[in-house]
């Protein structure tokens, strides 16, 4: 099945969760709302005629532009793309990309969440691949990913301090240098 | 009196043998069996996905080098591809055949590193010398085309960094004539061995919607059942224009998920590279391989995510661009990640020495699960 086809299928379902459809003639996706990921996850695994049963991938992004390299954009006339239905606002984001064996399609979706308390349903019940990568991202962006079993960070010491992915991370001047002074003033 | 037993955590890496780099197994025993074996990555982590948002498209081909370090071409590959799609570029034909030549030259020596990896972790010395013996021939090949030996940089955008050196396809076919006669022994001495059979048969086995389940890729998912490759399924480059089988755990090849399948497929496949390498060397038309290489690239805003075929399975490269010099985000899903997270689901109750085997079967790189 093709992915517009598919989209309008989530559309006919879930109406107005589904805010758009972004880039349609390159490679759509559909964006959704936040909070009704999991039941859309769940609807698209469990479809017999789309049977999406494996992720292929889950990406967390940032919307946020990189400051210092904009002057160098394109012309409107330049893009290919259509516009892009990204929220005005920045925020943070995750993007799923699905496969299927039984049907070989594919579909992908995003969902947006604010940047301060970001949260998402998480997908890891229903695909069992979600587990790392969704560690990953919450790892790397702070998503918090709601029913999540076991939500740690999997990449970044337990005790890192910020989320390094975010585009207004600042690096850390130096990692346990408190501790290390504690333990000199302690005499080691 | 009834024995008293406890549990044991025992603390298998980060630096081990067997654990491949740096990964750390917290495994709990009971006596000589595993009750759980959980592994805790990140070790290896530096920042790539950061890093790359600083750099421009071309700059980033190098970092894609040390993914997966053994096979740097096929990153390469992957990534380039993804770009060329977010930006429409076409590829001449000479600089296509050269690319894939180079990815399934890389995917033989990717392939002998695991046979004599693995073959070191069951115990056996001499497949190890002997796979690095042909891997060493290959790395010759490597050099001399791109002038390094392990991180080759020489894909790019539109193009390769340079054509090949004249007099190279005699190298490499004479190269693959005293391969094949050398795989031929390899067989008579592990393939077909009773003791390497009797330690594998069905030892880690993954049913196939386990493998799904979780998100596996290439060799591993193909040894559970499922008959799906990238290059021959979702073609990118020239792959729909050249023949070669997919092979797959079933009937002729261990039919269960175990470790002897996972063995048997990568097996199959340096075959199938070798016959990709000829149909590819037998014509390769001229052109000029740098024709479409620009020093600075500037996709047009839009995302996109571009999967190929490595060695380990799937390496995909989510990609979104905000029409700058620079991407806004990329991320690697990289195939030893999505492989590596089945691990604790299938070391449980089994012997310390099988869940060292199932970890070579794995066939792990640390650079790419950590990233």
């Amino acid at each position: 099945m093709d992915a517009l086809a598919i989209a309008t299928m989530v559309k006919d379902v879930f109406g107005g969760a589904v805010l758009a459809v972004d880039q349609p003639e390159v490679e759509p996706v559909a964006v959704i709302e936040p909070a009704n990921v999991a039941e859309v996850a769940r609807f698209l695994r469990e479809t017999p005629e789309l049977a999406f049963d494996y992720l292929m991938c889950l990406s967390g992004f940032d919307t946020m532009p990189t400051e210092e390299d904009h002057p160098a954009r394109n012309t409107p006339e330049e893009d290919t793309g259509a516009p892009s239905t990204e929220t005005a606002a920045p925020a943070l984001g995750v993007a799923y990309h699905l496969f299927s064996y039984s049907h070989s399609h594919r579909f992908a979706f995003k969902a947006h969440t604010p940047r301060e308390n970001p949260h998402i349903p998480s997908v890891a019940e229903i695909w069992p691949a979600a587990d790392w990568h969704e560690r990953e991202a919450f790892d790397l962006f702070g998503i918090i990913f709601d029913g999540h079993p076991d939500l740690r960070r999997i990449l970044l010491p337990e005790d890192w301090v910020g989320h390094p992915l975010r585009k207004d991370y600042a690096a850390q001047e130096s990692y346990r240098i408190g501790d290390a002074c504690a333990q000199i003033a302690r005499g080691w | 009196m009834p024995l008293k037993t406890e549990e044991m955590l025992l603390n298998v890496g980060p630096q081990h043998p067997s654990t491949h780099g740096v990964l750390r197994l917290e495994v709990t025993t009971d006596g000589e069996l595993v009750t759980s074996a959980e592994p805790t990555i990140g070790y290896l982590h530096r920042c790539f996905e950061k890093y790359a948002e600083t750099l421009t498209y071309q700059q980033i081909i190098p970092y894609t080098d040390r993914l997966d370090y053994l096979s740097s071409m096929n990153n390469n590959f992957g990534f380039v591809v993804a770009v060329e799609k977010l930006m429409g570029i076409h590829v001449c034909e000479r600089a296509e055949r050269i690319r894939v030549i180079m990815a399934e030259l890389n995917r033989i020596a990717s392939h002998l590193m695991f046979i004599g990896s693995f073959s070191n972790d069951l115990g056996a010395m001499t497949p190890f010398l002997w796979c690095f013996r042909d891997r060493e021939e290959i790395l010759k090949i490597f050099e001399e085309v791109s002038g390094a030996r392990l991180l080759y940089n020489y894909y790019r955008i539109g193009g390769l960094a340079a054509d090949l050196t004249p007099g190279i396809e005699e190298k490499i076919y004479s190269f693959l004539n005293q391969f094949e006669a050398h795989m031929l022994e390899l067989d008579d001495l592990f393939t077909r061995n009773a003791i390497v059979i009797a330690r594998l048969k069905g030892v880690g086995m993954i049913p196939r919607e386990m493998a799904i389940a979780y998100g596996l890729s290439g060799p591993m998912l193909r040894a559970s059942g499922v008959d799906w490759d990238c290059r021959r399924d979702e073609p990118y480059s020239i792959y729909a224009s050249l023949r070669f089988e997919v092979p797959v755990g079933g009937e002729k090849l261990g039919a269960l998920g175990d470790c002897y399948a996972r063995y048997l497929v990568r097996r199959a496949e340096i075959d199938q590279s070798v016959s990709l390498v000829r149909q590819c060397l037998a014509d390769i038309p001229p052109g000029d391989v740098k024709e479409q290489v620009k020093r600075n690239v500037r996709p047009p805003v839009g995302e996109v995510y571009v999967r190929t075929e490595n060695p380990r399975g799937e390496i995909g490269f989510y990609l979104r661009s905000d029409g700058s010099t620079k991407p806004s985000r990329v991320k690697v899903r990289a195939p030893s990640f999505c492989n590596m997270s089945v691990f604790s689901r299938i070391s449980k109750d089994i012997l310390v020495a099988d869940m060292i085997a199932i970890l070579g079967s794995v066939d792990i790189v640390l650079g790419e699960i950590d990233r």
